[in-house]
């Protein structure tokens, strides 16, 4: 049985068209052209027939202009009985010679075409090798085979679609009308995925119905699935909209999987940086640990022996003590304990940051209020030896409060700790930044130090033996946040001796109300 | 004073019972929520210590049942990482928090706060308020300091008035910003610290340093009276 392609219709309708008029021209004529030139002029419209639309409707052409020619140019006229039996043979001829070259021209038009496509496929291919070897950034990458595919698949958008760890479908790209596209939160949309994922079979995609039925109640007509495998692995799911288009034959679907291979080198290799990244991190956390071990192993076995020390002198039998001495070694217990909290938190801190958990909820924050915030938990006596100096125009800055009130917090610490006199807290502005500054009339930086003062434990490499107790991790956690901000924390000789730890923060571009 | 300790670390719940009975108060202890709640409904405590990580039902659970059904203080204990926790309590029904480790002088100042709440609570609102040298008059709508009157707009006056009725205590920036502003507001916190910041700058003498006005980082404002 002969199945008409779309269109095909229309073309046998234009065949026989042509030839009907014609004969209404050849006609209205009259008997002015011999039966021999007829036939050429007939010959001559088949050939057209066929260069336009194919070989079918050349063959229809060719025997619909023998039909006519013997009802309205052979004796009698009007009837498809013919007297003279050497037109018989003239006709016979006529409708083989127009059979034959209009089948001739067809093949031709055919050879050209598939030609044609054939360049189109390899250009196609071609440019999106090129794409994916120069694109860097996968979603462009994708972006660009996607463009690539809508001119040789007949397809009016196409999107690459992953599923992520929690289920959800993401579109990475997509090129063409976007109304076209699925919508990924439907339920037929995830069945089908996840069929094409499980099984790394395309659905509505071969002429093979088996393998789609699975997937049931597809959301529209005309959406094609494909999967982008890479080493034998489902990375995602090409979906084409070809709307009112079949299966595609052979040629199409052949550069169509080899551009969804291209996709599928895409995101193998997204795969892998990522898992190199993530290799990186872990080797870096790695690194931290073994710091932080060998810290335990020192630091905190210190306040640990002394609060054992106090704890089981007071569970002594024996001589009782006097109240002063036991006042003494509780207290002794307590800033010990005091002093392994702060270790923790400042641990936590840094675990927090170097995962990259720790986000700075930046908003607008008046400038006193982090310099309020830091003060805040320093002793009466300590607090006594800070002076407090707020440039009196200051805007407010854009900054997580609390973060950058620890970061103050940790430099004042930092100063009172390691000198004995006033330090000076100053918050200025200028056109570019608002700088946050920590000033002690210290001994200056040691400059062995300078390279490396902002790196995890470097006190307890350089000061393990010194009698200032602490970690080495307030600075390293300070310009952590700092940097998250996007600002610079650098330390800086002061005029007149002693050290600046200054904090450099962006203006919030933008909005500023 | 009967005091309710639900704790999971016994430990704990035996440092805060030799604490707390030398201050002369009588301890009921709970190892998880539901005993908790149990030992609540048994007991009648006059105030409730909380630990908030529990196994069966967790402190915000406690809280969150305790406040269908009775005006209890909760003081509730936390470690520093489970901001949201904290303040989840706190807008529950939570009347304070304490984050661990915590010394003793803490708690019992925790609790003098809490509970002197309750009483005031129980009085009139007060037409006016002596805090350190700040007189706030709610009746007139005024403020002085020291005899010297300060001008504040409507809407720092009733920041600083509902900061002080409730005084001592922690209260969140969802509470301060439902209460002053209206519920639409709850979670522009960036107007809030813009209008604490220049209520600070009129009622500290060095804002930089505040005596009554406290940031509680991340949870809200704290107005504490005197030192």
């Amino acid at each position: 049985m002969l199945r008409l392609a779309p269109g095909e219709g229309r073309a046998y309708g234009l065949a026989g068209a042509t030839v009907a008029a014609l004969t209404l021209l050849l006609v209205a004529l009259g008997p002015r052209l011999s039966l021999g030139s007829t036939f050429m002029v007939y010959v001559l419209v088949v050939i057209g027939v066929a260069l336009r639309l194919g070989s079918r409707p050349a063959v229809a052409a060719a025997v619909a202009a023998s039909l006519l020619i013997d009802l309205c140019f052979v004796e009698p006229r009007g009837r498809l009985t013919i007297a003279d039996p050497s037109e018989w043979l003239a006709l016979l001829t006529f409708l083989v010679t127009a059979l034959v070259v209009g089948q001739l021209t067809a093949s031709l038009r055919a050879q050209a075409a598939a030609a044609e496509q054939r360049e189109r496929e390899t250009s196609a291919l071609a440019e999106a090798s090129w794409s994916v070897a120069s694109q860097v950034d996968r979603d462009r990458a994708l972006a660009a085979v996607l463009e690539r595919l809508a001119p040789v698949s007949g397809a009016v958008a196409a999107a690459v679609i992953v599923r992520e760890r929690d289920g959800a479908l993401t579109a990475l790209a997509a090129a063409g009308d976007r109304g076209a596209l699925p919508d990924l939160t439907l339920d037929t949309v995830h069945r089908v995925v996840n069929v094409v994922i499980n099984d790394g079979l395309g659905v509505a995609w071969t002429l093979d119905r088996r393998h789609w039925d699975k997937a049931l109640e597809l959301p529209s007509a005309g959406l094609s699935w494909l999967p982008l495998i890479n080493e034998s692995r489902v990375l995602g799911v090409l979906c084409l909209a070809r709307p009112g288009a079949g299966p595609p034959d052979e040629p199409v679907r052949r550069v169509v999987e080899s551009l969804a291979n291209h996709a599928g080198v895409v995101l193998a290799r997204e795969n892998l940086a990522r898992l190199e990244a993530e290799t990186r991190a872990l080797a870096e956390v790695d690194r931290l640990k073994t710091a932080l071990l060998s810290m335990v192993s020192h630091d905190f076995r210190s306040p640990l022996a002394a609060i054992k020390a106090s704890a089981t002198g007071l569970m002594q039998d024996g001589e009782p003590l006097d109240s002063p001495t036991v006042r003494e070694m509780l207290a002794g217990i307590n800033s010990e304990v005091d002093r392994l909290n702060r270790m923790v938190e400042n641990i936590l801190a840094l675990s927090r940051l170097e995962a990259g958990a720790w986000q700075p909820r930046v908003e607008p924050t008046p400038v006193a209020e982090v310099v309020g915030a830091a003060l805040e938990g320093l002793s009466k006596a300590d607090n006594a030896r800070v002076a407090v100096r707020l440039a009196p125009d200051l805007d407010l800055v854009a900054c997580d409060p609390v973060q950058m009130a620890q970061v103050l917090h940790n430099l004042i610490e930092n100063a009172l700790k390691y000198t004995s006199g006033e330090i000076e807290v100053a918050a200025e502005a200028d056109e570019s930044a608002v700088r946050l500054s920590v000033a002690d009339r210290g001994p200056g930086l040691p400059p062995e130090l300078s390279g490396e003062m902002f790196e995890p434990f470097v006190r307890a490499r350089h000061l393990r033996e010194s009698a200032v107790p602490g970690v080495g991790l307030g600075l390293t956690i300070c310009r952590g946040l700092v940097e998250a901000h996007g600002g610079t924390l650098s330390a800086l000789p002061r005029h007149g001796g002693g050290t600046v730890f200054e904090v450099r923060l962006p203006h919030a571009t933008g909005d500023r109300s | 004073m009967k005091i309710l300790v639900v704790d999971d670390e016994t430990q704990i719940r035996r440092a805060l019972r030799v604490g707390l009975e030398r201050h002369g108060h009588v301890v009921v202890e709970a190892a998880d929520g539901e005993a908790g709640l149990d030992a609540f409904a048994e007991h009648s405590p006059e105030l409730v210590v909380l630990d908030l990580a529990m196994p069966r039902l967790d402190g915000l659970g406690v809280c969150r049942e305790l406040r269908g059904w009775s005006a209890v203080p909760i003081i509730v204990l936390s470690v520093r990482d489970d901001e949201r926790d904290k303040i989840a309590a706190l807008d529950a029904g939570a009347d304070d928090y304490l984050t661990k480790p915590f010394s003793l002088d803490e708690l019992l100042a925790r609790m003098r706060a809490v509970v002197r709440r309750v009483e005031l609570g129980r009085a009139d609102e007060p037409a006016v308020l002596n805090v350190g040298d700040l007189t706030l008059d709610f009746a007139r709508h005024r403020v002085t300091r020291a005899g010297e009157e300060l001008h504040l707009t409507p809407i720092e006056f009733d920041l600083l008035r509902y900061l002080a009725l409730h005084a001592e205590r922690v209260v969140t920036h969802r509470q301060l910003l439902s209460k002053v502003w209206g519920e639409e507001w709850a979670e522009d916190t960036h107007t809030l610290r813009v209008h604490i910041s220049n209520l600070r700058n009129k009622i500290e003498h060095d804002p930089a340093r505040p005596r009554h006005l406290r940031t509680e980082p991340r949870v809200g404002y704290r107005f504490v009276s005197g030192e």
